[in-house]
């Protein structure tokens, strides 16, 4: 390397990235130096070497992976543009100091009224929550395996009403959200599943949505399903439409009504016994009044059997045949955009902000009022802490 | 003070001129994404996106890095877009975010300090198979071509990044001078004179292990 030639001119060359009379200065020199003859003709081997490496192709299912993260992105992008994240942060740091401060400070008495505002939006939130929740004692799966088995054990006793005293009666029942890319094609395989398990749909309702307003020709199918499954399969079935989309929320249920189903069914037993008691005295009966009486009295004991043996026989039903409401939402496939939801979305912003905006009102009122109230003692603490501070100063001014 | 340089990308979309003239469907298709829609997006960097992918390949070494990181500069790229200005290139724009996302996921990538030992296998495997399929050559030709591929890959990827990026771009995805000075936003000369600081070092770096090959083998 002792040759002074500038090399990058020479990589510039061999690129064509040169002007006509760095060329000919370059062509020459070549011709007189070996050294950057040998410079030169190794870029360009260089090059061929680099050439081989050929383009990759694109990996399978790129376009349509890249297409899912964008619209991924497209949704955040709506929610939150562009950030000054600093800036944002920093509004956090001072409503956090606020909030808890007011938390710390908060003198007791005074703010309880907040305080209880706060509670009942929280129990609002609840409730809506609650619904869903109440009259279903969530069951363990798992102990829910162990049962089946006995239900088998009862259903094979011909479906006979009556229980022998271990055995459980349990109405079970489930629900899913499931979001889904394909409404008809789901709804097909749920139907399929449900006749196969031997259920039956109880009830199905099936609705339009528009988005991009009604005018645009866009609708994404909602529906609703309310299906009947035999008790043994229900868990086998239920599990399999959860995997049948995106399950947005989904819960299981029993309610064991074992206690009152065996209080009826004694007391079937009962009216029975009474009942062939009765006939005895009908055929033992003397006169056409006493006849006319047992007689009422049978009809009336009659009733009441065909009333709790109807009941029984709807337990039945419901316990052998567990349901599975699904609640189904189209979400718009690949090639339809996504929209309609931001009307929604500003809705909802809105409203807490106003929240916001109340409970800081309310706050900085409280902390105002608090302020007020504590001015009297901060006098006397102010005076106590003069005072005290003019002893100590005359104690010092003695020593 | 070029490693700063380097590093602006996203926020600097002004790139004063424009090199290449944009057709009239380019610019429909980005009007139409800066409004949001994200269909003319797709379209609009259905062009481009394989030589995104490829330049992230060659800068990280392989397949799943790759792709990871060339979805994220266009998602940054659909995200900036309307800050994007007419009077500029797309296409060096695009490669400018492409390129230094591509950077700034390699240093990501080094400072987690992971081993991707079995991914840069895999993808190996992957681009020997396609060779296959595709040439005519005799197996034994393909297998050495195919390992010095692989070992040339793994210098470029070895190399200091502006240097890597510098060959890639250049010699790997064939751009031109001018357009390099927009995606790297460097100086004319300082594209030159790196272009020809990769050359050497890449060559030197070939060279190097050349010799220490011999030496085992002898």
């Amino acid at each position: 390397m002792n040759c002074e030639f500038d090399k990058t001119k020479i990589s510039a060359y061999i690129d064509g990235e040169s002007s006509a009379e760095e060329m000919r200065e370059i062509e020459e020199h070549i011709k007189s130096c070996a050294e950057c003859k040998a410079f030169y003709e190794e870029l360009i081997d260089l090059k061929e070497k680099l050439y081989e490496l050929e383009e990759m192709e694109l990996p399978e299912g790129y376009e349509d992976e890249l297409h899912k993260r964008l619209s991924r992105s497209f949704r955040m992008n709506k929610s939150k543009k562009k950030y000054n994240w600093k800036r944002w942060t920093a509004v956090a740091a001072i409503f956090l100091v606020g909030f808890v401060s007011y938390n710390v400070w908060k003198p007791a008495g005074l703010m309880m009224k907040s305080a209880d505002e706060s509670m009942a939006v929280e129990s609002v939130d609840m409730a809506m929550e609650e619904p869903r929740m109440t009259n279903r004692a969530v069951m363990n799966e798992q102990a829910y395996g162990g049962k089946s088995e006995e239900a088998e054990a009862y259903e094979s006793e011909n479906g006979s009403e009556r229980l022998n005293d271990e055995g459980r009666k349990i109405i079970r029942n489930g629900y899913i959200n499931l979001e889904v890319d394909s409404f008809e094609a789901v709804h097909e395989e749920i139907v399929l599943l449900t006749e196969r398990s031997g259920g039956f749909i109880q009830n199905s309702s099936t609705g339009k949505r528009y988005y991009g307003g009604p005018e645009n020709e866009n609708t994404l199918l909602v529906g609703s399903l309310n299906l009947r499954i035999p008790e043994k399969s229900f868990l086998d079935v239920y599990n399999k439409m959860k995997e049948l989309g995106e399950v947005s929320d989904s819960s299981i249920g029993g309610s064991d009504i074992t206690f009152q189903y065996n209080d009826i069914a004694s007391q079937v037993d009962n009216l029975e016994v009474q009942e062939a008691r009765l006939r005895e005295i009908m055929e033992k009966a003397e006169n056409v009044e006493e006849l006319l009486q047992v007689e009422r009295e049978l009809n009336r004991v009659r009733t009441e059997i065909d009333r709790m043996t109807g009941m029984i026989k709807n337990w039945d039903n419901l316990v052998n045949y567990s349901t599975i409401n699904i609640q189904l939402t189209e979400i718009a496939p690949k090639s339809t955009e996504i929209e309609g939801f931001e009307n929604d979305f500003w809705e909802k912003a809105k409203r807490e902000f106003v929240k916001s905006i109340n409970r800081v009102i309310i706050i900085s009122q409280d902390l105002f009022v608090w302020f007020i109230a504590v001015l009297p003692f901060v006098f006397i603490i102010g005076i106590l802490a003069i005072v005290v501070v003019a002893v100590a100063k005359k104690k010092r001014k003695r020593k | 003070m070029e490693h700063n340089q380097c590093k602006v990308g996203l926020i600097g979309i002004n790139l004063g001129k424009g090199v290449n003239k944009m057709d009239s469907l380019e610019k429909k298709l980005i009007v139409e994404s800066q409004k949001g829609d994200m269909e003319s997006f797709e379209e609009l960097i259905k062009e481009y996106q394989k030589g995104a992918y490829n330049i992230a390949y060659r800068m990280l070494g392989n397949t799943e890095d790759a792709k990871d990181a060339s979805q994220e500069a266009m998602i940054k790229i659909y995200r900036s877009i309307g800050g994007f200005r007419m009077n500029s290139s797309f296409k060096t724009w695009f490669f400018r975010v492409v390129t230094n996302t591509c950077l700034d996921y390699r240093r990501k990538r080094s400072r987690n300090k992971v081993l991707y030992l079995d991914k840069a296998i895999n993808s190996e495997e992957g681009s020997f198979q396609r060779e296959v399929e595709d040439s005519s050559e005799g197996p034994e030709e393909i297998l050495v071509r195919n390992e010095n591929i692989k070992t040339l890959q793994k210098y470029i990827s070895g190399m200091p990044e502006k240097y890597a990026m510098a060959i890639i771009l250049r010699d790997v995805r064939g751009f031109s001078y001018s357009e390099m000075v927009e995606i790297l936003d460097l100086p004319e000369g300082t594209v030159k004179s790196r272009i020809s600081r990769a050359r050497i070092m890449l060559k030197n770096i070939i060279a190097n292990n050349m010799e220490q090959n011999d030496m085992k083998t002898v």
